[in-house]
């Protein structure tokens, strides 16, 4: 039946979590800065996880080059000279001609919210959005993008205000480790536009109508250019789906009940089996 | 990637002229094969031309039928009204073929140019005619799963293994192409791609700078639109080169079949149009047994290699299942 | 009512992952970074005879090129009498995979290490190579150090009495655990402090790993700092590591 997550949590642990935490003592600080982080990653903005992070960046960051460090005369060769907006800001970049925009976003724009997980076109995790349309940006060249706008992951939310499609996946758990997770949510943005000015797919039954209402199979037909190493694509379809259809996807499994619970028997040990 | 010089055109005239001024310039476009093979330093250009902003982009009618410019993308082909109503094989063949992403990235003149994906082709280690003229062919007597099962020579093994220049060997297209001189010519498509022979470094037969501008397809190639079928095999259900692919078209007279086009891709160097199976279809009632005669007639000369030898069974009952639904019957 | 046991909970790193904010091992803002790009071996077995870096070296950009001829000690002295094997990269003109890392280049952009990279030019004097288990699978024996002692019931015995027997072979191809991540590290150097940010989830494996055995540099181990999945710093693991 559907389901609502609940984010607002009893105050107290109840027995048996605190009993859990007595029995591992050494977790306890563990816990406790787990406990930490859940209460405040509710809400708007980066959640404490994520600040964390960029704060030990940013002390990074300060760090004065070390004297006499080896490096090379840096020999620019064919640079070019590119301008386009990124999330709405222009750069203008001198470029080697080679770089390709995911490069460029990441090593020279700090924007390493794009991921380079094969660097030939394969897994979809460099995924951006360029003028609107979901391209790779791993074979892209920087210096053909004089003019356009890119949006990439970090320019999908507005300030606080999540785009639907993050807090969708966010809701369906639409990923575990998260390295695919940028380019599945632009892929899944630009792909929801394809299908809302009536784009058909290979799975569409008769490509001379167009139609805008997406099956699941058309939704992983549409989304098959971004792989999920961790297999998160059940949370991915669903969360795509609610985005797509405006309504929420329906919950295909339950808590097990008092009743089933006791109904369950321990196995019994047979001869000749001792467990390894 | 080797370092390159990047020129951004604009215009035909001297997109052109910057080609042509350099045997190791190239045209760059979408760039989704190319930058794929620099990265691995199998294309090593020394000049990219960037035809981006050429004014080729166009889908139109014209009074010969239909003008498809070569700067399209993919995926604004594919979804043109004009070719979804009129050519549906050509949205089919566009929309089985890559990703998203790479059908809103690819256009239409790069795809008819995009080279084997032969891993020996792609390994610099390896020997490879291809790429190096001379140095052998590695998927001869390697692993060629994914090789030709027709047309294919001691020198080179390799297939094309696009599925939109598939569809378009079915519907009888021209490729019009704009020398820097100025002058346009037509090839007929079956004319555009080549065959090994002992020439496997040359994949078609554009002259160097010679800048494509359109594909068109002729008013006569609407006649298959109500029976044809674009049908890809292939080891998994979307993302994937084809196996073996069939572009299968009729023009039919009731139950009769009036014209037949019977196109194989990824078997050979190029898209295999079969005489041999149309000649087996024309004048005769659309039902299986004609199309299991057909089939064989277009596997009959088939020389499998070490590695392939399902292509030629898988390439005779996709033929059949193409025209099985191509006819409606299935 | 139990907080946490037993309800859905949204993931702690949701919000940063979904926004673009969690960092990856590549991806820490290490000012004055300079990348490096391995040069990895063509054949699968040999020596190399030669191996030619000029042009790498001379190549716009590069800092420096490694390979086992001036690379330093990695790792353990190989024990006395036993024969030559795979540890640490860097260490021997032995080739014993296709794909070893055999070179790697320094540069000051990634484009630069890139293109250096196929300007080292290497020869090999090749050793023939066996890939087919099926061929040695008659020379199989346990490994001593993780071989159990006794084995357990008796195998032929329950065969030869058993009422319905079924004999067959089934073959399955490798797997390969490959997360999307790629492996990347970055060693930042603060005097004679080292900090690795690797992609790992044994953080104090690698510290002990690489302290202990890198007789040629002197790192003590609490000057060796590893940032994976530490406590203060968190940083994602694209998919449980390898």
């Amino acid at each position: 039946m559907p389901h609502e997550i609940k984010n607002d949590l009893p105050s107290e642990l109840n027995a048996d979590e605190a009993a859990l935490l007595r029995e591992m003592p050494a977790l306890n600080d563990v816990g406790q800065a787990r406990r930490t982080f859940m209460m405040q990653t509710g809400g708007g903005g980066v959640g404490l996880f994520a600040a964390n992070l960029l704060a030990t960046e940013s002390a990074l960051a300060q760090m004065p080059p070390v004297p006499g460090a080896a490096s090379a005369p840096v020999v620019a060769q064919n640079v070019v000279k590119v301008s386009f907006l990124v999330n709405g800001t222009p750069h203008a970049l001198d470029i080697d001609s080679r770089v390709v925009l995911l490069d460029a976003l990441r090593e020279r724009l700090a924007l390493t919210g794009s991921k380079k997980g094969c660097d030939q076109g394969q897994c979809g995790a460099c995924t951006v959005l360029v003028d609107g349309q979901r391209v790779l940006s791993c074979l892209t060249l920087a210096a053909t993008l004089q003019g356009r706008e890119v949006t990439t992951i970090e320019g999908l939310a507005k300030g606080d205000q999540l785009h639907p499609m993050q807090a969708a996946f966010i809701k369906h758990d639409g990923f575990q480790c998260g390295y695919c997770t940028s380019g599945q949510i632009c892929s899944a943005v630009g792909m929801l536009g394809e299908a809302q000015r009536g784009q058909v797919s290979h799975v569409t039954e008769n490509v001379g109508k167009t139609t805008t209402r997406l099956t699941h199979d058309e939704i992983k037909e549409r989304m098959s250019g971004n792989i999920c190493r961790c297999g998160a694509y059940p949370g991915i379809v669903a969360a795509i789906q609610e985005v797509h259809s405006g309504r929420q996807a329906a919950q295909t499994w339950g808590f097990a009940t008092e009743t089933q619970l006791a109904m369950t028997t321990t196995p019994s040990k047979e001869d000749g089996h001792a467990t390894v | 990637m080797r370092p390159f010089e990047y020129v951004r055109a604009t215009d035909a005239t001297s997109a052109t002229a910057a080609m042509s001024a350099l045997p190791q310039a190239k045209y760059l476009a979408g760039g989704s094969n190319l930058l794929d093979l620099m990265k691995e330093d199998v294309e090593r250009p020394t000049r990219l031309v960037d035809i981006t902003r050429l004014p080729l982009r166009d889908i139109q009618r014209t009074r010969a039928g239909l003008s498809i410019g070569a700067l399209a993308t993919n995926t604004e082909t594919a979804n043109h009204p004009l070719i979804r109503e009129n050519y549906p094989l050509l949205t089919q063949a566009i929309v089985a073929g890559a990703s998203g992403q790479l059908r809103n990235m690819a256009t239409n003149g790069g795809n008819l140019l995009q080279r084997t994906r032969c891993n020996y082709f792609y390994d610099t280690s390896m020997p490879c005619n291809k790429r190096e003229v001379g140095s052998g062919c590695g998927a001869r007597e390697g692993l060629n799963k994914i090789g030709a099962i027709l047309g294919w020579s001691e020198a080179c093994v390799a297939t094309y293994p696009g599925d939109m220049a598939t569809a378009l060997y079915a519907l009888d297209a021209r490729v019009r192409v704009r020398a820097p001189d100025g002058r346009e010519r037509l090839i007929a498509i079956t004319d555009f791609h080549r065959l090994p022979g002992d020439t496997p470094q040359r994949d078609n037969n554009l002259e160097h700078g010679e800048l494509i501008v359109a594909i068109e397809l002729p008013v006569s190639a609407g006649d298959f639109a109500r029976n044809s079928h674009y049908l890809k095999v292939r080891d998994r259900a979307s993302y994937a080169f084809a196996m073996v692919s069939v572009a299968a078209a009729l023009d039919m007279d009731g139950s009769r079949i009036r014209q037949a086009r019977v196109v194989l891709g990824s078997v050979a160097h190029k898209p295999w149009r079969s005489a041999e199976a149309e000649a087996v279809l024309v004048g005769q009632r659309a039902d299986e047994a004609t199309f299991q005669r057909a089939a064989e007639a277009a596997l009959r000369d088939a020389r499998p290699l070490a590695h392939n030898a399902h292509k030629v069974e898988l390439g005779r009952r996709s033929v059949v299942r193409a025209l099985m639904r191509a006819s409606r019957l299935a | 009512m139990a907080r946490y046991l037993g309800k859905e909970t949204t993931r702690v790193d949701g919000l940063a992952k979904v926004t673009g904010k969690a960092k990856y091992t590549a991806e820490f803002q290490i000012p004055n970074v300079s990348y490096g790009f391995i040069v990895l071996s063509t054949v699968a077995k040999g020596r190399i005879t030669a191996i030619d870096t000029r042009q790498a070296e001379q190549a716009s950009g590069v800092i420096r090129v490694f390979t086992h001829l001036n690379a330093g000690r990695l790792g353990p002295a190989p024990a006395a009498g036993a024969a030559p094997a795979w540890s640490w990269p860097l260490q021997s003109d032995r080739v014993f995979f296709n794909g070893q890392p055999i070179a790697l280049v320094v540069a000051e952009s990634y484009e630069q290490a890139r293109y250096a990279a196929r300007l080292v030019k290497t020869t090999y004097q090749t050793e023939s190579h066996n890939t087919d288990f099926s061929t040695v699978l008659d020379r199989a024996q346990p490994d001593p150090a993780t071989a159990k002692g006794t084995p357990r019931g008796n195998p032929v015995a329950a065969m030869q009495a058993a009422a319905v027997k079924v004999e067959a072979e089934y073959r399955i191809p490798i797997n390969h655990h490959n997360p999307i991540e790629p492996h990347a590290a970055i060693a930042l150097w603060q005097g004679d402090q080292l900090t690795i940010f690797d992609k790992t989830q044994e953080v104090f494996g690698v510290q002990k790993h690489l302290a202990e055995h890198s007789r040629g540099v002197a790192i003590c181990r609490w000057c060796l700092r590893c940032i994976a999945q530490a406590e203060l710093l968190p940083v994602v693991d694209g998919d449980g590591g390898a």
